[in-house]
């Protein structure tokens, strides 16, 4: 007698054919070594960047990208919404705890020498994802729009007016105008929440069609 | 299905529940912390008043401390130097190891870095 | 035969060259178009002229009556400028720390300004006194009373010595 959750396979089989896609993805083999502790850092990361986009998403239902509304929507979700205390903390709390796997991952890679050729391209898609996430950290840190948000914003872009030549631009770019008012706000939510989610989808499937193909370095 | 001992663990189901478990496992942390330690709110943003305390978050405290020490220009351009020289890395070092030895240089010099943050991030929490 | 040898004449060595040719130029239009694409994202998303408004020029900050001999009077009108009247009379500069732009906050007790950011001080005349901005003190502005109108003039220029974020501070208002 059939179990119930072949005979939902075996249904879904009959349908979409899925085992004929899904295959060179489930079943290539993995090395017996990969089971180790040290290769879990990405995977956890991974985990990570997906409670930042569930949460991310319920965020921004109640979330509003202005300066007369960002503070009170934010105390609004802290305050009222029911759990919008538990999505907050846990995008918050979700982030700090991907800079700490993103650093342990990059160093265990960087000790073992994992980043050399034919891998190079997987070390520097990875720093690519590194410089996302401090993107999302530097936009995502003034949406709240509260004094530390503000003021970091503030230093950071006076900040990258201090690089020579395009420094000035540059500043006035990330401000879009004089200050940090309403068009910041404005543009740092959409990179917030389009446009750098966009680049690290598409970063994150490279690095892991890389991973896939070059499998991960022997140990010593 | 089954063919016993010989069977090379596969993606699924072998490192795919192992990856479950690890999701799990971090989840159960982010929202301990999230209800041990609720975040709320901070004041509203204000552009006349800088906080009298105003630390940026843990992961930049190291730049902070820079930026006390060395001139802005100087500053702003060591986080790029070193993003370019990560990146340059794997086309500069294509040396094959295969011992502990081989890489033994790369392995002091990222520790030195590492330990030099480490030290200047307690530098700036204990605001000197 | 005939119809075979007019084709291996007419197509002999030259068809490699031109298609190398043909090659090189799709290669060039397409890396074109990817430069124009870019530049054009990049010319959209420049804030423009018009929403660069400036802040600058002569502007009331306050009345001579709200002023005792030794005080500091707060920003006034969301300007980040404070007015200092001693012995010397009315002065004012920009509570703007020349570091990284940080407001200064003045220190009662110990009768001078630091920026809560990266440690600077200066004294009651804005000249910096330690901190990571030696070259630079407080931006002093140039201040005159009409009746009982205080005025300062903003800096709408490039300020000689001060970093270019300054000015753009400075120009943006609140």
């Amino acid at each position: 007698m059939a179990s119930w959750t072949s005979k939902v396979s075996q249904w879904a089989e009959e349908r979409w054919n899925l085992r004929k896609w899904l295959s060179p993805i489930l079943d290539t083999e993995v090395t017996e070594y990969k089971k180790k502790m040290r290769f879990c850092w990405g995977g956890m990361t991974f985990a990570l960047i997906v409670v930042e986009l569930i949460t991310g998403i319920f965020l921004a239902y109640y979330y509003q990208p202005s300066v007369k509304g960002a503070f009170q929507s934010i105390a609004f979700i802290t305050d009222q919404v029911y759990l919008g205390w538990l999505v907050r903390g846990l995008h918050h709390y979700a982030s700090y705890l991907i800079i700490v796997t993103v650093v342990v991952h990059m160093m265990i890679v960087f000790f073992r020498g994992a980043y050399k050729p034919p891998r190079e391209m997987t070390w520097v898609s990875g720093i690519f994802l590194l410089v996302l996430c401090f993107a999302f950290s530097f936009t995502g840190y003034l949406l709240t729009w509260d004094q530390r948000g503000y003021w970091a914003t503030r230093i950071g872009t006076g900040m990258a007016s201090e690089i020579p030549i395009i420094g000035e631009y540059l500043m006035i770019f990330l401000q879009g105008g004089y200050g940090v008012k309403q068009p910041t706000i404005t543009r740092f939510f959409i990179s917030h929440v389009i446009v750098l989610p966009l680049f690290l989808i598409g970063f994150l499937l490279a690095h892991f069609i890389m991973i896939r193909r070059q499998g991960v370095k022997k140990p010593f | 299905m089954e063919e016993g001992k010989q069977r090379k663990p596969t993606f699924y189901p072998d490192q795919f529940f192992t990856e479950m478990i690890i999701f799990l496992f971090i989840i159960g942390i982010v929202v301990t912390l999230s209800v041990i330690l609720p975040i709320g709110y901070e004041e509203e943003a204000s552009p006349l008043v800088t906080p009298s305390t105003i630390n940026p978050e843990w992961y930049f405290l190291w730049l902070f401390q820079v930026m006390k020490l060395v001139p802005p220009t100087i500053g702003v351009l060591i986080p790029f130097t070193i993003l370019a020289i990560l990146i340059l890395l794997p086309f500069i070092d294509t040396k094959e190891i295969n011992t502990f030895r081989d890489h033994r240089w790369f392995i002091y010099i990222g520790a030195a870095v590492l330990l030099l943050i480490f030290v200047l991030s307690f530098w700036a929490t204990l605001g000197g | 035969m005939d119809e075979k040898n007019t084709i291996e004449k007419e197509n002999p060595t030259p068809s490699v060259s031109r298609r190398k040719l043909l090659r090189f130029i799709t290669a060039f239009l397409g890396l074109f178009g990817l430069g124009a694409i870019f530049s054009s994202i990049i010319v959209f998303l420049t804030p423009p002229r018009s929403a660069l408004k400036k802040v600058g020029g002569w502007q009331a900050v306050g009345n001579l009556s709200e002023f005792k001999e030794n005080s500091m009077a707060k920003t006034y009108f969301g300007l980040p400028v404070i007015l200092v009247k001693n012995g010397k009379g009315l002065l004012s500069f920009s509570t703007i720390c020349p570091h990284l732009g940080c407001i200064v906050i003045w220190d009662e007790k110990k009768k001078q300004f630091f920026c809560p950011c990266h440690d600077a001080a200066f004294d009651e005349n804005g000249k910096v006194l330690k901190g990571p901005v030696k070259p630079y003190n407080l931006l002093p502005m140039e201040t005159k009373v009409e009746g009982e109108t205080i005025s300062v003039k903003l800096p709408e220029d490039k300020l000689p010595g001060y970093p270019s974020w300054f000015r753009i501070t400075m120009i943006s208002g609140v």
